[in-house]
C-alpha cells in the first residue's frame, strides 16, 4: 500500500530516501547477482525473455532424455554387437576346422568337444544381461531367454533334449529297412523304388529320374492323395520306375533324385558298366538280354540305395531336427515323432511335443522373431527411433546353434565309426549352419546391424550433446548475470549511492538554522 | 495623522508581525506533520474611514490548490490499486517458479515427461519405474500446492477486503466526526486545521477507493465513489459491512445472488437503512479494495481454471481411448444402416460422438453421458455441439434423448446396453460414424492407457458434471494411482500376460505427454483461443502466463508511482513547510517587529518631548 505524505518537510529530503531506497534495491540486486551468477531468481524477473528461458529449459530436458536415451542405447548395442561378433567368431572357427580334422578319430573328438565348447559359449552369450536386463530376451526382458547347455542337448528325466530328438528323428527317417523309407520292387524289365507310404512325414523323397541311352526308359510319378469316395481312392505314394526295354550301352545311366529330410537335394546314379559293377561303385552290369540287365540293376540300386541312404540320412535328420528344436519357441513346442505305435524307425506321424516332454529351448519374448529389433525401441529424438531389440530365437541365432548341437551331441569315439561320407555329409549340414548360409542372414550380419545401430546411437547423443550446449548457452545467457556487468555496476551503484549520501547530508545540514 | 494613530499602527503591525511569527512558529513545528498544509497568514491594511489605520490580521491561509489534491486523490486509488495487486501477483508467482525454475511447475512436468521417457527406453528397469512413478506423485503434488497457493491467495484478498472495509467504517467514522465539529461552530469552514484534518483522513480513504469530494458550503463536503456509491452525504456515513468467508476453496466463487455466493461481499447501508450488494453494482473501481476483489474473482479463478485444465488435461491424455462403434449393414427387406455402441464402456464424463450426414450437410454431435438430468443440462453447451445426456433413466431414455437430438432422419433404438443408431434407409441421409470417448479405469485391463492420475479417493478422471464439474478443482485433488505406486510394474504391465520389458505402455504416454494436450480458451492463456502443446510446453505456458501477469502488475504499478511521485512532489512543493523560507520569513518578520516597535518607541519619544513641552 502507498502512503500518501505531503507536506511533511522540503520535498528534496522526500525524494532523497526515495532515491535512497531504488539505489539500494538495486545494490542488493547487483549483489545477488554476484552471489547466485542469475540475473533474477523468478522468471518474472527475466521479463520478456522469462518465457524464453523456460521454454529452453523444457527444451533442454527433452534433449537431456533423449541424450540418456541414445547413450543407453549405444552402450546395449555395443554390447549386443559384441556377444554377436563372439557368436560370430565362435561359429566360423568352428566351421573353418571341420574338414581338416575330421577324418582322424582325434579330429572326431575335437570336433565333437569343440562344438559342446562353443554351444555353451553361445548360451552364454544369449543369456547375457546389462543390469537386471536380459539383452536377447526380446520385452521379455526379466527372462533368461535361453535355458542350459546341458538341459538343451541331453534333456532331464521327464524332457527329451535335442540329442533324444535326432535320434528319433533319425531312426523315423532310416526305417526299419535302412532304406529311408523307401521301397524296391521289380517286375518283369521294370525296377521301381517307392515311397513307403503317400504323405509320410519322413524318410527320403523321391523329386525325380532321369536315364541316358536308348535302353532305359524312366518314369516318375508324382503322388496322390486318396479320396474316401465313393467310389473309394486308395492314395498312392510317388514312384520312380526304370524300365529295361533294351540292352544298355556302357555309360548310360540312370539317375535319381531325391529331398532329404531336412530339404536337401541328393541323386543318385548309376551307370551300366563292366564288373563288378555292384552298385557299391555306382554301376550295374549290362546282361544279355534286357530282363537280365533289369535284374543287375535291381541288385545293384538295392546297393547303392542302402549306401546313399546310409551316407546323406543320419546328417540330413539330425539337421531337421535340430532345426526343428531350435524353431520352438514357448506358444509352440517343437515337433516330435510320434512313437506311441511302438518304435520310431515304425512311425508314421509327427506330433507335438509338449513342456512336459520336451525341452522348449527359448524362454523370452514370443513374438515373431523377425520383429525383434522393435522390441526394444530407443527414441533417440522426436522422430528418430533405432530398435536395438534382440532375441534369441532370431533364425541366425537358431541357425548357429542347431549347427553346434548336431555336432555336440555326436558320440565323439563310437566304437564303430561311421562311414566317412556319412559324417562329411553330417558336417556339410553343421557348416551351412554354422555360416548363416541356411538362415539367409548370418550372425555377421546382425553384428553389422547392431554396430550401425551404435554409430547412430553415438552420433545422435553427440548432435544431442552439442545441441543441449546451445540450449544451455542460449538459456545461460538470459539467466546468468555477467559477473563483471555485476561487479563494475555494483561499484557503479555504489559510488552514486556515496555521492547521494554525501551531497543530501551536505545539504539538509546547510540550514539557516545554523547561521541566525 | 496623530501621534495617537501613530502609535495605534505601530501596535497593530506589532500584533501583525507577532500573528505571523506565530505562524511561522506553527509551520516549523509541523513540518513534518502528515497532512499538514503550509500556511501563510493573511494581513489587510485597516482603514478608518479614508485614513489608513494600521494593519488588520484576518488569519491563517491554507497554501492548498484544490485541482492538485483532486489528482492526487485520484492517483493515490489508482497507486492502491496498482499496488495491491503487484504484491499479490508477485508473491503467486513466487509459489509458481520458486528459486528460478529448480521444482517449478515446468520443471516438475518436463522430468516427469523424461522419466516416462526413460523408461520407454528401459522399461524392465525397476529403478527407472520408481523414479517414473516419484516424477508422478511430484508432479501432481506440485499441482495440489500450486491450487492451494491459488486459494490461499485467494483467502489473502478476501481478509484483506475484510481489513479494508473496517479501516474504511473508521475513518468514514471520522469523517462524520469532523463534519460535526464544523456544524458545532459556525463559521468554522475556513479553519485550516479542522480542513486539515478531515482531508488527511480523505486522503486515506482514497487508497482503498476512488474518492470524489464535492465541496459543499461551510467547510461540508460530500463523498462518493467514482462508480457513484455515496459514503458520506455531509451529514452521515453510509456504513460497509463485508461477510467473510473461511476458508475459500476452488468451488466458492463470487454470484449477485446471495444464495449462490462462496465468498464475501460489500454490502452498503446508508442513513435510512437502505442496504445494497456494491459489487454486484459495480460501485468500486479502483483503490486497494477494487484490486482485491479483481484478484478474488478474476485474476486467482482463472489462474486455478489454468492449474485445473492441466490436471484434467494430464489425466485425460493418459487414461482416455477412442472406441469405434460397430458398423451395422443393412438387413434385408430394410435398407437402414448404421452403427452400433456398447453404452456400458462410458462413464459419467465420457462422451459419443455421432456424425452423420443429410444430402450434402454433415454434422456432428457430440453427447455427454451425466448421472442426472441437472449434469446433463451443465454438460450441454450453448452452441448445442455437445449435448448432455441423462443416463440415470437406462439405455432405452438414452436412445429416445439421441435419437431425439438427432432429428427425424434417423432412429436410436437399445438393446441391453447396446445402442444401435440407423438411417432411413433412404440413401439421403446415413450415419457416417459413431465413436466413443472412454476413460480407461483400470490398470490391466489389456488397454495400453493408464490412469495414472486420479481424482481424490482414486476415482478416475472423467471429466463429469456430477454435483459440480470434476474440472472444478481438480488441481487440488490430482493424485497418483494408488495401484500404481503400490505396483509401479503396472507402468509397463497393461495385462497378466505383459512381458515386463514390453514398451508399448510407457511409449504411448510419451506420445501421449508430448501431445497435443488442449487446454480450453476459457482459462484465458491465450485470449479465448484453446491452447494445444505437450505437457512440459503446458507448464510452461502457465507458469510464464504467471510471470507475465505479475511482471505486468508491477510495470503498471512502477508507472503509477512515478506518476503519483510526481502530483505529490507538486503538491508538497506547494503546501509543504520549507523551513529555510520559513526562517526567512521568521527573519522579516522580526525585523517588521523590530521596526514596528522602533516607531512605537519614537511615537512614545513624540509623546515624551510634547509632555516635557507642557511640563
Amino acid at each position: 500500500m502507498t502512503v500518501i505524505a505531503y507536506g511533511n518537510g522540503p520535498t528534496a529530503s522526500r525524494l532523497a530516501v526515495q532515491s535512497f531506497d531504488r539505489l539500494r534495491t538495486q545494490l542488493n540486486g547487483f549483489q545477488s547477482q554476484l552471489s547466485t551468477g542469475k540475473v533474477a531468481t523468478t522468471v518474472a524477473g527475466l521479463g520478456i525473455q522469462g518465457s524464453v528461458s523456460l521454454g529452453l529449459g523444457s527444451t533442454a530436458s527433452r534433449l537431456e532424455a533423449y541424450q540418456g536415451n541414445a547413450q543407453d542405447a549405444s552402450l546395449r548395442s555395443q554390447l549386443i554387437g559384441t556377444g554377436l561378433q563372439q557368436l560370430d567368431a565362435l561359429g566360423s572357427k568352428l566351421a573353418s576346422g571341420l574338414t581338416d580334422t575330421v577324418n582322424l578319430p582325434i579330429g572326431r573328438k575335437y570336433v565333437v568337444d569343440t562344438a559342446r565348447g562353443s554351444f555353451e559359449q553361445a548360451v552364454d552369450i544369449l543369456n547375457s544381461s546389462l543390469g537386471d536386463r536380459y539383452l536377447f530376451s526380446g520385452r521379455a526382458t526379466d527372462t533368461r531367454p535361453v535355458l542350459d547347455s546341458d538341459l538343451l542337448l541331453n534333456g532331464d528325466a521327464q524332457r527329451a533334449g535335442v540329442k533324444t530328438l535326432i535320434d528319433e528323428r533319425t531312426q523315423a527317417d532310416l526305417g526299419t529297412a535302412g532304406l529311408g523309407r523307401l521301397t524296391l520292387a521289380s517286375a518283369g524289365t521294370t525296377t521301381t523304388v517307392s515311397e513307403e507310404a503317400y504323405g509320410l512325414p519322413f524318410g527320403v523323397k523321391i523329386a525325380g529320374i532321369a536315364a541316358t541311352g536308348a535302353g532305359l526308359a524312366a518314369t516318375f510319378t508324382a503322388g496322390a492323395a486318396g479320396s474316401a469316395g465313393p467310389p473309394a481312392v486308395p492314395a498312392t505314394p510317388a514312384s520312380a520306375a526304370i524300365d529295361v526295354t533294351g540292352t544298355p550301352v556302357d555309360g548310360d545311366a540312370v539317375t535319381y533324385t531325391f529331398t532329404l529330410p531336412d530339404g536337401t537335394t541328393g541323386t543318385l546314379t548309376l551307370s551300366a558298366g563292366a564288373a563288378p559293377a555292384d552298385g557299391a561303385d555306382g554301376a550295374f552290369a549290362i546282361g544279355a538280354t534286357p530282363a537280365a540287365t533289369s535284374a543287375n540293376l535291381t541288385a545293384a540300386l538295392q546297393t547303392a540305395l542302402q549306401t546313399f541312404v546310409t551316407n546323406t540320412v543320419p546328417g540330413a535328420s539330425a539337421a531337421k531336427a535340430a532345426d526343428d528344436f531350435f524353431a520352438a519357441r514357448p506358444g509352440a513346442p517343437p515337433p516330435r515323432v510320434d512313437t506311441s505305435g511302438g518304435s520310431a524307425a515304425a512311425a508314421t506321424a509327427i506330433v507335438s511335443g509338449t513342456a512336459a516332454n520336451t525341452v522348449i529351448w527359448y524362454q523370452g519374448d514370443d513374438g515373431p522373431p523377425s520383429a525383434a529389433r522393435g522390441t526394444n525401441p530407443a527414441r533417440l529424438g522426436d522422430n528418430q527411433t533405432i530398435g536395438i531389440g534382440a532375441q534369441a530365437n532370431e533364425a541366425p541365432f537358431r541357425a548357429l546353434l542347431a549347427g553346434f548341437a548336431v555336432l555336440a551331441v555326436q558320440d565323439p569315439a563310437p566304437a564303430t565309426p561311421p562311414p566317412d561320407d556319412q559324417t562329411l555329409a553330417l558336417l556339410d549340414r553343421a557348416r551351412t549352419r554354422l555360416t548363416g548360409q541356411t538362415s539367409g542372414t548370418a550372425v555377421r550380419d546382425l553384428a553389422g546391424e547392431f554396430s550401425l545401430a551404435k554409430g547412430t546411437a553415438d552420433a545422435a547423443a553427440q548432435q544431442l550433446s552439442q545441441a543441449i550446449k546451445h540450449v544451455g548457452d542460449s538459456q545461460a545467457a538470459i539467466e546468468n548475470a555477467d559477473p563483471t556487468e555485476a561487479a563494475s555496476k555494483l561499484i557503479q551503484t555504489q559510488t552514486r549511492l556515496q555521492a547521494a549520501y554525501q551531497t543530501t547530508s551536505t545539504i539538509l545540514r546547510l540550514s539557516l538554522v545554523d547561521y541566525l | 495623522m496623530t501621534i495617537s494613530s501613530l502609535i495605534q499602527t505601530a501596535t497593530s503591525g506589532l500584533r501583525a508581525s507577532q500573528a505571523g511569527l506565530d505562524v511561522v512558529s506553527q509551520n516549523v513545528a509541523n513540518a513534518g506533520t502528515v497532512g499538514y498544509t503550509r500556511r501563510v497568514s493573511v494581513t489587510q491594511e485597516l482603514i478608518s474611514g479614508t485614513q489608513p489605520t494600521g494593519v488588520a490580521v484576518l488569519g491563517a491561509n491554507r497554501v492548498l490548490d484544490g485541482i492538485l489534491q483532486k489528482q492526487l486523490r485520484l492517483e493515490s486509488a489508482g497507486a492502491g490499486y496498482t499496488g495491491a495487486k503487484a504484491n499479490a501477483l508477485a508473491d503467486l508467482e513466487r509459489a509458481f517458479d520458486p528459486s528460478g525454475g529448480t521444482g517449478s511447475l515446468a520443471d516438475l512436468a518436463n522430468g516427469f515427461t523424461s522419466a516416462i521417457s526413460s523408461l520407454a527406453n528401459d522399461p524392465g528397469n525397476y529403478s527407472t519405474r520408481s523414479s517414473a512413478v516419484t516424477a508422478a506423485v511430484n508432479l501432481a503434488s506440485s499441482l495440489n500446492s500450486l491450487s492451494d497457493s491459488v486459494q490461499t491467495a485467494r483467502q489473502n484478498a478476501e481478509d484483506r477486503i475484510d481489513a479494508a472495509v473496517t479501516d474504511v467504517n473508521g475513518i468514514l467514522d471520522g469523517i462524520t466526526a469532523a463534519g460535526a465539529a464544523f456544524r458545532a461552530n459556525v463559521g468554522s469552514g475556513s479553519n485550516p486545521a479542522l480542513l486539515d484534518q478531515r482531508d488527511a483522513l480523505i486522503d486515506r480513504l482514497s487508497t482503498y477507493l476512488d474518492v470524489k469530494v464535492t465541496p459543499g458550503a461551510d467547510g461540508a463536503v460530500s463523498i462518493s465513489t467514482t462508480g457513484g456509491l455515496l459514503l458520506f452525504d455531509g451529514v452521515n456515513p453510509t456504513t460497509l459491512s463485508f461477510d467473510r468467508h473461511a476458508p475459500l476453496s476452488t468451488d466458492l466463487a463470487y454470484s449477485t445472488d446471495p444464495t449462490k455466493r462462496g465468498v464475501g461481499s460489500i454490502t452498503a447501508t446508508d442513513a435510512l437503512g437502505k442496504s445494497r450488494d456494491v459489487l454486484a453494482l459495480g460501485q468500486i473501481r479502483s483503490g486497494s479494495i477494487a484490486a482485491y476483489v479483481e484478484l478474488r474473482d478474476d485474476v486467482l479463478p482463472q489462474a486455478q481454471a489454468q492449474l485445473d485444465s492441466l490436471a484434467a488435461g494430464l489425466a485425460a491424455a493418459l487414461s482416455d481411448k477412442d472406441v469405434a462403434g460397430t458398423a451395422v449393414p443393412a438387413v434385408a427387406p430394410s435398407t437402414a444402416s448404421g452403427f452400433s455402441f456398447d453404452l456400458s464402456q462410458l462413464a459419467n464424463g465420457n462422451s459419443l460422438t455421432v456424425s452423420t450426414k443429410v444430402g450434402a450437410t454433415a454434422r456432428t454431435v457430440t453427447f455427454v453421458k451425466a448421472g442426472s438430468a441437472a449434469a446433463a443440462a451443465a454438460a450441454t453447451s450453448p452452441d448445442g455441439s455437445r449435448i448432455g445426456i441423462d443416463f440415470s433413466g437406462g439405455a432405452a431414455s438414452v436412445a429416445t434423448k439421441i435419437g431425439t437430438a438427432l432429428g427425424t432422419n434417423f432412429a436410436a433404438s437399445a438393446s441391453g446396453t447396446t445402442l444401435q443408431i440407423l438411417d432411413d434407409g433412404t440413401g439421403t441421409a446415413s450415419v457416417t460414424g459413431v465413436s466413443g470417448h472412454v476413460s480407461v479405469a483400470g490398470l490391466t485391463t489389456g488397454d495400453p492407457e493408464l490412469p495414472l492420475f486420479v481424482d481424490q479417493g482414486g476415482g478416475p478422471y472423467t471429466g463429469s458434471f456430477e454435483n459440480g464439474t470434476q474440472l472444478s478443482g481438480f488441481s487440488a485433488r490430482i493424485t497418483v494411482n494408488g495401484g500404481v505406486v503400490a505396483d509401479p510394474s503396472t507402468l509397463v504391465r497393461y495385462s497378466s500376460t505383459t512381458l515386463s520389458g514390453d514398451p508399448t505402455r510407457p511409449t504411448l504416454l510419451v506420445g501421449r505427454l508430448n501431445g497435443p494436450i488442449t487446454i480450453p480458451g476459457t482459462t484465458g492463456l491465450n485470449g479465448n483461443v484453446p491452447v494445444s502443446g505437450s505437457l512440459g510446453s503446458l507448464a510452461n505456458r502457465i507458469v510464464a502466463a504467471q510471470a507475465a501477469g505479475a511482471n505486468d502488475a508491477k510495470n503498471l504499478d512502477d508507472g503509477q508511482k512515478v506518476v503519483l511521485n510526481a502530483v505529490q512532489s507538486r503538491f508538497t512543493d506547494q503546501s509543504g513547510v520549507n523551513i529555510d523560507n520559513e526562517l526567512t520569513q521568521l527573519i522579516q518578520l522580526q525585523t517588521a517587529y523590530g521596526a514596528n516597535a522602533r516607531v512605537l518607541a519614537a511615537g512614545k519619544e513624540l509623546l515624551d518631548t510634547l509632555l516635557r513641552i507642557g511640563a
